[in-house]
């Protein structure tokens, strides 16, 4: 295996310590210090798991897998049908993707797919599963891997079976904290080949979004704007200079991510509405007094007509509709979904252009406080089933993403296809950008790579800068990215399997009720005098407990 | 013979122009869609009250977009297939259901109909079922739209009563001319009760027909996939934007609205058809007197 | 439909014979003698057995910590002996609350479409022209056909702040017309209603117009020759022709109380009027479906479930002592 080039993720240098280690290792005894209780709670906890090592057919290489595998054995694997390809594929393994994934690998792949979620979790259901299965488990199995683990489902990998058969995802395990612990259960269990952020940057991407060339009539400069007056005024003179009847467009979710991300608390000293950490305390932005100047705030704008009057009721195509058709110069969205959908559908419209807006901040020029972010370990993770014979082939076969040149494949798709080199950086070619069937970007993607979407490897920012290609979109995604949200965000913390269900049953009730409240306050039809009562009504419903939960899974898994 | 009193003819042009609204009321929303798929969708969202010519430009993109779907096609399929194996199944099972719980001198005739009725209230939930249509064999088959929902428990009741409403009479006369059960159901019963087997076979059709859930849980491969579910799932996907696959910029959201409609026009269109095709059954003029004498 | 008891005592073959046999024996004879019938029902029975009542261990679900992967059988009982996710169902803070919605919901459903199709049958019935009748009910089922979606894609357009409806609510004086009249907790139980109506009616008429069809012509020319008018013919032949079909469905509809669907609430309601239109399929349905929840959204649909089986149970006996007509 070559081990020439780096991947991409910006955080390898403890990396190449470990992959001293492992490469050199011939049993289980070599592992980092703090792999080296796994295997013994894995064998407690599961005596029928075949993860004992003298099982394992040792590869003569020692620690590294040599690709394409040796043998004509099969894998069953398990994936959602997606309908980005499945109008014109009838299976994963008939894409371009699938096939060179089964080339490279030498594993032949006989794929389960199921129609969605859903179908899913009663495929989990069946005695029989695939040997590898790709699902967003967080998202869609009650109580997530970890939960999984438990009921049987997942094989819980440790330290010494990854080092044996997938030493290089094990590498990228080691090479950062929160990857390894957002890839682990409590008791150091890997759980299963994980969709890991390469870049701090892949994790942002979200904002609002304003007409430039509005504000350029009126002599704005976007990138000045930040203060809550500053914007404030803003929305004020599209109304009454530029006549516009809705300056600002949103819908009732969008005001939630607004709230929740952080976009317009800071001005108020507010970090999010959302959960948040300071110093490994845990806090909860909806039940802190500073909420009440951010709803005062919404509640001015939404008095002076500024916000759509019917947000609430909004759906997402009037959102659109409204930014295409220039009834409102401002709204929030994000990378793609937001300003490069609505600049890439009016791009022949003259007089139309957009840019990002920076989150408002309390003091000009200062980053704000919170942003859009997302934890290094998300999405969707490939794991092996207990239900599969050879686990150690499936592992070797999962390894292939965390490889350099798996990494390539899954990201980029099969050269002179799908990319090509240019001054050694790789290049989507135009049938991906610019795809002569009329596909879309993320369409003729998904023939060829992973990277639309989850998967086993590590997510490269050169996809994202790429496919976010327009100007508009990189400069916004910069000025988006001004935050310290690193110092607040909560990591992928794992509620107690105790505490889960109550957890869930307190989250639901609370945020209903915050949901609901919220909205009243911003239109006025709950006054702000009664912010005491709600603070009170949340005491009530039991928020220290749901603190309290929070507080506990974030101790345990710092502790980890 | 016919008298008509004054009141009566004041009543007769106000039914009809009643009808005439409550018709053009029902006819719209059919309209909307209809010409919501040949508009400009960005004017489409703007637009207010009520939409009555297309909106320019006038396209036919959406419709492009739909038939160049493979699964579109292969969803009208499916979708055929299991309709008219179904229907057979779904009649045959039902009239012989129905027939039974409506002989009132059948002893066990209560008990069968309470433990049928009991079944529209409590099931096993999806899970159970799932693993028994698995257990079956029918995972990724046609067969697990057409069996497991084979009886609607509420048409079967409508299929009783249907039985029921004929007098007892004329199936006490073929008894004792020496019919069995089968005769009298086939040569008594059915022909009496022709409305209420149009009735069936548009209820069941209709449900069969927009049918998607068990498909998307039975069913494995794209290429089985009914209409509805490849509806489904083309409708989903415009409003699929999480923040996790954000890659470049969407799909237009002006031919997601197209395609929405110029689907829902594909796919509904046909299945209206069924009924002025059944509506012959519902003309009155059933003499049952005719019979019996 | 059982006429009456007593009619159905009368055709049975001298039941006080019967009366002294042995159950088995009696079943024994018919049996015997109805063997035809049993058979013809044994596919069907074979399809209940199978399909209905095989898998009912699923409703061991609901006093579950269920996870799929573990099953029914395997997966742990929840607290407080296995009623876990009642109690908390029941203590839930909007508890009350979605009960309330629900019934309020469910009733004005039931009062408003469920007599409209009967009139609207009545009303078609009375049309001569054959043509003009059909093309009304044609025209008056379409809106069943429509997707979900789509028709509350529209309907949020008629009652949006420039809307049809709001409109013409404005020129009554009843709202101002800056607003959606969604975001008004007191419209939100009418627009559902009524746009319900609206979808519904032609397609529920059709089984009336089914069974008027069913109704024997020799009685309207009896009532005729009894000088009765096209009103009184309404009243005392058409109405008790229709009847048995009424009360069944009646009966059924009582049975659906409870169950309110999540999906046309969902795409109406907004949390801002959660306090009129959050009902209990779209509470679970935030809660439990979301996170893939089953033991707690199995045990609110049996709760769901028990309620309506019992006013069905009611309803049935109500109508059996009063009109004897029923279920069974």
């Amino acid at each position: 295996m070559k081990k020439e080039i780096r991947k991409c993720i910006a955080l390898c240098i403890a990396a190449g310590m470990t992959a001293g280690l492992t490469a050199c290792g011939n049993g289980g005894n070599t592992g980092t210090a703090s792999s080296e209780p796994q295997g013994n709670v894995a064998a407690s906890n599961k005596e029928d798991s075949s993860a004992a090592p003298e099982e394992t057919p040792a590869p003569d290489t020692g620690a590294s897998v040599t690709y394409p595998i040796q043998g004509t054995e099969k894998l069953t694997f398990g994936m959602a049908l997606a309908n980005e390809w499945s109008d014109r594929f009838d299976s994963w393994t008939d894409l371009p993707i699938g096939r060179a994934v089964q080339e490279k690998t030498g594993v032949e792949l006989e794929m389960v797919h199921v129609a969605d979620n859903k179908a899913m979790n009663l495929l989990l259901a069946s005695p029989d599963l695939p040997d590898i299965i790709l699902f967003n488990f967080q998202n869609n199995y009650s109580g997530g891997e970890i939960k999984a683990i438990e009921d049987g489902v997942i094989f819980p990998m440790d330290a010494e079976f990854l080092q044996q058969n997938a030493p290089d995802y094990w590498e990228v395990l080691n090479s950062d904290e929160n990857i390894m612990k957002g890839s682990t259960n409590q008791q150091n269990q890997v759980f299963g080949f994980t969709f890991i952020m390469g870049d701090d940057k892949i994790k942002t991407g979200y904002g609002l979004t304003v007409r430039d060339d509005w504000c350029e009539q009126l002599g704005l400069d976007v990138t000045q704007i930040d203060t809550a007056e500053e914007f404030h005024d803003m929305l004020s003179r599209f109304k009454s200079e530029l006549n516009v009847e809705i300056p600002m467009t949103f819908t009732s979710k969008n005001l939630e991510e607004l709230l929740d991300y952080g976009t317009i608390t800071s001005p108020f000293g507010l970090v999010t509405r959302d959960v948040y950490q300071k110093d490994g305390t845990v806090h909860i932005g909806y039940a802190e007094k500073e909420y009440r100047d951010v709803l005062a705030y919404l509640n001015q704008l939404y008095n002076e007509g500024l916000l759509d009057a019917n947000f609430a009721t909004n759906d997402a195509a009037t959102v659109t509709a409204n930014m295409l058709s220039g009834a409102s110069g401002v709204s929030t969205g994000a990378l793609g979904g937001g300003i490069g959908t609505w600049l890439q559908t009016n791009r022949d419209v003259k007089d139309y252009s957009l840019a990002g807006l920076h989150n408002l901040v309390a003091n000009g020029g200062d980053k704000s406080l919170y942003g859009f972010y997302k934890t290094d370990v998300i999405g969707k993770t490939a794991v092996i089933t207990n239900s599969c014979e050879n686990k150690e082939l499936a592992a070797q076969f999962l390894n292939y993403g965390y490889t350099d040149e798996g990494h390539m494949l899954y990201v980029f798709g099969v050269e002179g296809e799908s990319y090509e080199m240019v001054n050694g950086e790789p290049q989507y070619t135009e049938y991906i950008m610019h795809n002569p069937d009329g596909l879309t970007v993320k369409k003729a993607m998904s023939e060829y790579t992973l990277s639309w979407d989850n998967g086993p490897f590590v997510q490269d920012l050169r996809q994202k800068l790429q496919s976010a290609s327009m100007p508009e979109q990189l400069t916004a995604w910069d000025i988006w990215d001004d935050t310290t949200v690193e110092e607040y965000f909560l990591p992928k913390i794992a509620i107690a399997q105790k505490d889960l269900a109550e957890y869930s049953s307190l989250r639901s009730d609370i945020k209903t009720y915050v949901n609901e409240m919220t909205i009243k306050f911003v239109r006025g039809t709950e006054s702000l005098d009664h912010f005491d009562e709600y603070l009170a009504t949340l005491e009530s419903m039991g928020i220290g407990r749901l603190t309290e939960i929070i507080q506990a899974a974030t101790d345990e898994y710092y502790a980890r | 013979m016919r008298y008509k009193s004054k009141g009566y003819t004041v009543f007769t042009v106000f039914n009809y122009i009643f009808l005439s609204l409550v018709g053009f009321a029902c006819l719209y929303p059919l309209y909307y869609v209809v010409i919501a798929s040949f508009s400009d969708p960005v004017k489409l969202i703007s637009h207010d009250g009520m939409l009555l010519l297309p909106l320019k430009e006038f396209t036919l993109d959406g419709y492009r977009m739909v038939f160049s779907n493979r699964l579109v096609m292969s969803g009208y399929r499916n979708t055929l297939i299991v309709l008219f194996v179904g229907l057979c199944f779904y009649m045959v099972l039902t009239v012989m259901g129905a027939y039974v719980i409506s002989l009132r001198k059948l002893m066990l005739r209560k008990p069968f109909t309470i433990l049928i009725i009991v079944t529209m209230y409590f099931n096993g939930g999806m899970i159970p079922t799932y693993l028994n249509v698995s257990d079956l064999g029918m995972i990724d088959s046609l067969w697990s739209l057409i069996i497991p929902g084979a009886i609607t428990t509420s048409n079967l009741l409508i299929m009783r009563s249907a039985f029921m409403a004929v007098p007892e009479s004329l199936s006490e006369a073929a008894e004792i001319d020496g019919a069995g059960h089968r005769q009298i159901l086939l040569q008594v019963m059915l022909p009496l009760v022709k409305a209420t087997l149009a009735v069936m076979v548009l209820y069941y059709g209709v449900a069969h027909w927009n049918a998607w859930f068990n498909a998307s849980i039975y069913l494995r491969s794209a290429n089985k996939f009914p209409l509805q579910l490849v509806l489904r799932n083309i409708l989903i996907e415009g409003l699929n934007n999480d923040m996790l696959t954000d890659v470049g910029s969407a799909d237009n959201p002006q031919a997601v609205q197209l395609l929405k409609y110029s689907l829902i026009v594909v796919s509904t269109l046909p299945i209206m058809c069924i009924y002025p095709l059944l509506q012959k059954f519902f003309e009155k003029g059933v003499m049952l007197g005719a019979v019996k004498g | 439909m059982r006429k009456t008891d007593n009619a159905r005592h009368a055709k049975l073959p001298a039941p006080g014979k019967q009366s002294k046999q042995s159950f088995g024996i009696r079943l024994g004879k018919d049996l015997k003698r109805n063997y035809g019938a049993y058979l013809l029902f044994l596919p069907v029975a074979l399809y209940y057995i199978l399909f209905a009542y095989k898998p009912m261990y699923g409703i061991l679900v609901a006093f579950k910590d269920f996870t799929p992967a573990k099953g029914v059988w395997e997966s742990p009982w929840t607290s407080s002996y296995g009623f876990g996710h009642f109690i908390s169902f029941f203590k839930s803070f909007y508890f009350g609350r979605v009960l309330k919605n629900t019934l309020v919901i469910s009733f004005s459903t039931l009062l408003v479409t469920f007599p409209a199709p009967i009139m609207l049958a009545l009303l078609l019935n009375e049309v001569r022209s054959t043509k003009f009748k059909r093309t009304v009910q044609t025209l008056s089922y379409m809106p069943h056909f429509i997707s979900l979606v789509v028709i509350c894609s529209m309907l949020r357009l008629f009652v949006a702040d420039s809307g049809i409806v709001t409109g013409f609510l404005e020129k009554l004086g009843i709202v101002d017309g800056t607003y959606s009249l969604l975001s008004m907790e007191n419209f939100f139980v009418p627009i559902y209603v009524f746009s319900g109506l609206w979808q519904t009616v032609g397609w529920n008429a059709i089984i009336y117009m089914s069974a008027l069809s069913g109704i024997d012509q020799g009685l309207y020319e009896a009532a005729r020759i009894d000088g009765a008018g096209k009103l009184k013919q309404m009243w005392h032949v058409t109405l008790p022709g229709l009847m048995p079909t009424i009360i069944m469905l009646l009966i059924l509809r009582i049975g659906q109380i409870m169950s309110i669907g999540h999906e046309k609430i969902i795409l109406l309601y907004n949390e801002e009027i959660y306090s009129t239109a959050d009902v209990i399929s779209s509470f679970v349905y935030r809660k439990g479906l979301l996170e893939y929840n089953w033991g707690f959204s199995t045990a609110v649909g049996l709760f769901n479930s028990v309620i309506n089986f019992m006013l069905v149970l009611m309803a049935n006996q109500i109508s059996r002592k009063t009109i004897y007509m029923g279920l069974w």
